[in-house]
C-alpha cells in the first residue's frame, strides 16, 4: 500500500534519533566463557547449514591472506608463538588464538558426559549439550564454576590480557592454567579425547583440585 | 607453522554473517539488555536468545554495517530482555492494546492518502511510542510476516497483527490531529 511505502521510508530516516535514545557503547563487557561458547556453538551451527561450495570459493583468497599475514607477522612480530603441551599460542595483545594439535585419540563426538561429583561441594545449576560440546554450570554458595567439554575443533581463544599461561598437569594430562581479572582463572586440559575448559571465580588450587575431580556421569545413548 | 597459519586464516577468512553480526553488535546488543535486566548473566542470555531468533530470519539482513539492522537487533535484545523481566517479576501484562479506544478512533485511511506529507509522517513518528515504532519497523521496514514478528517478539500471532493494526492507527490518528486528513 502506498502509505505504508511512505511510512516505511520515514521510519528510515527517523532511525538514527531512535538509535540515539539506546546506550552508547562506553566501555566493552568482557562476556562469560560460557556466553562464548554458547555463541561459538550458535556459529557453529549456522556454518553446518552451509554448502560446500562457500568454503571452496574462499580457497582462492586464503593463501593471499596467508601470505599476508606471515608478511606482518615477520614485519610487525606481533604474533609470539609459543608451546606448552598440545597448546600451541599464537599470543596477541589482548587474548590468543590457541592451535591444538590433534592426535588419533581424539574424539569426535561427546559419547560421555564428564561432570564433578557432588562431594566437590559445587551443585550443578544449568547444562546445555549437543554432539560436539557440554557445557555445565556449577554453583556452590558465591561461587560460579563453568566446566566445558568438547571435540578438539584445533582451534580455541584464551584471554592472555592478564598473564601468562602455565604448564600444569590434570589426572597426569597436560594442560594450562591462566589467571583472569576479578579473581577468576581458567584451566583447559585434554583427557579422553576430550577438550575441558574449568572456569570460575575460585583460586587455583581450587580450580586445580576440581579438575582433577572431573568424572564420567553418564554414557550417551547412541552418540 | 604453516598448518598454524592455515587454520588461523581459515577462521578469520570465513567471517559469517552471523559472526560479523556478534563481532559489531553484540556489545550494543548487551548493554541494551542489561540497561532492563541489571544483572549481567541474564543481560548475556538475551543477548544470545536474541541472536537465535535473528539467524532464524537472516534473509532480513540486507547489510550489516547499517543503522537498520543496528535498530534490528536492539529491538529484538530490547523485547526478549523485557519478556525475561516479566517472567521473572511476574508482572501482569496489561496489553497496550486493551488500552486503546478502537471505537472512536476507527480513521479511514484512504482520507489520510490524500494529503500525505512526508514530513508530517516523519513529524508524527518521533511522536510514536517505541513500541508502536518497533512493530511498524518490523512490519514495514522489515518486511516480517505477524507470524514471524510473534516469533521474534515471543507473542502470539494474533495479539501481532493486533500490535500492527494498532499501531498503524494510531499513527494515521497522529497525521489526524496534525490535519493531514478531513476527518473531524
Amino acid at each position: 500500500m502506498y502509505l505504508d511505502n511512505i511510512i516505511a521510508d520515514e521510519i528510515m530516516n527517523t532511525l538514527n534519533e531512535r538509535l540515539a535514545e539506546y546506550p552508547a557503547v562506553l566501555n566493552r563487557h568482557r562476556f562469560s566463557l560460557a556466553y562464548r561458547i554458547k555463541r561459538r556453538q550458535t556459529i557453529r551451527t549456522y556454518l553446518k547449514g552451509r554448502n560446500v561450495s562457500y568454503r571452496s570459493s574462499l580457497k582462492s583468497t586464503r593463501y593471499a591472506l596467508l601470505a599476508i599475514l606471515l608478511a606482518v607477522s615477520m614485519l610487525m612480530g606481533f604474533c609470539i608463538q609459543y608451546a606448552i603441551g598440545r597448546f600451541i599460542f599464537n599470543a596477541h595483545r589482548e587474548h590468543s588464538v590457541v592451535y591444538i594439535s590433534g592426535t588419533s585419540e581424539d574424539k569426535i563426538k561427546i559419547e560421555n558426559i564428564y561432570g564433578l561429583p557432588s562431594d566437590t561441594g559445587f551443585s550443578l545449576t544449568e547444562r546445555q549439550s549437543d554432539d560436539k560440546d557440554v557445557i555445565s554450570i556449577y554453583q556452590s554458595g558465591d561461587k560460579k564454576i563453568t566446566l566445558c567439554q568438547s571435540v578438539n575443533d584445533d582451534i580455541s581463544n584464551f584471554n592472555t590480557q592478564y598473564s601468562d599461561p602455565e604448564k600444569i598437569m590434570i589426572n597426569d594430562c597436560e594442560g594450562v592454567f591462566i589467571s583472569e581479572n576479578n579473581g577468576s582463572c581458567l584451566a583447559a586440559w585434554i583427557m579422553d579425547g576430550y577438550l575441558f575448559m574449568l572456569s570460575g571465580n575460585i583460586n587455583k588450587n581450587m580450580l586445580i583440585n576440581l579438575a582433577e575431580a572431573t568424572i564420567v556421569e553418564k554414557h550417551v545413548e547412541n552418540p | 607453522m604453516l598448518s598454524i597459519y592455515l587454520s588461523m586464516v581459515e577462521t578469520e577468512e570465513e567471517k559469517s554473517l552471523v559472526e560479523e553480526l556478534y563481532i559489531k553488535y553484540e556489545q550494543a546488543m548487551y548493554l541494551t539488555a542489561f540497561s532492563i535486566l541489571r544483572n549481567k548473566y541474564s543481560a548475556e542470555d538475551a543477548v544470545q536468545d536474541s541472536f537465535i531468533k535473528v539467524i532464524n530470519h537472516l534473509d532480513k539482513i540486507r547489510e550489516i554495517n547499517c543503522n537498520e539492522t543496528r535498530f534490528y537487533l536492539v529491538t529484538i535484545v530490547k523485547n526478549t530482555s523485557l519478556n525475561m523481566l516479566r517472567k521473572k517479576q511476574r508482572y501482569p501484562e496489561v496489553s497496550i492494546d486493551e488500552v486503546f479506544d478502537a471505537g472512536t478512533d476507527d480513521v479511514v485511511e484512504d482520507e489520510v492518502i490524500g494529503k500525505i506529507c512526508s514530513e508530517e509522517i516523519r513529524n508524527a513518528l518521533k511522536n510514536l511510542s517505541d513500541t508502536d515504532y518497533e512493530i511498524l519497523f518490523l512490519y514495514l521496514v522489515k518486511e516480517h510476516t505477524p507470524s514471524e514478528i510473534a516469533h521474534l517478539l515471543d507473542i502470539t500471532g494474533n495479539q501481532a497483527r493486533q500490535r500492527i493494526f494498532r499501531a498503524r492507527q494510531r499513527l494515521i490518528k497522529l497525521l489526524n490531529m496534525r490535519g493531514v486528513t478531513n476527518v473531524p
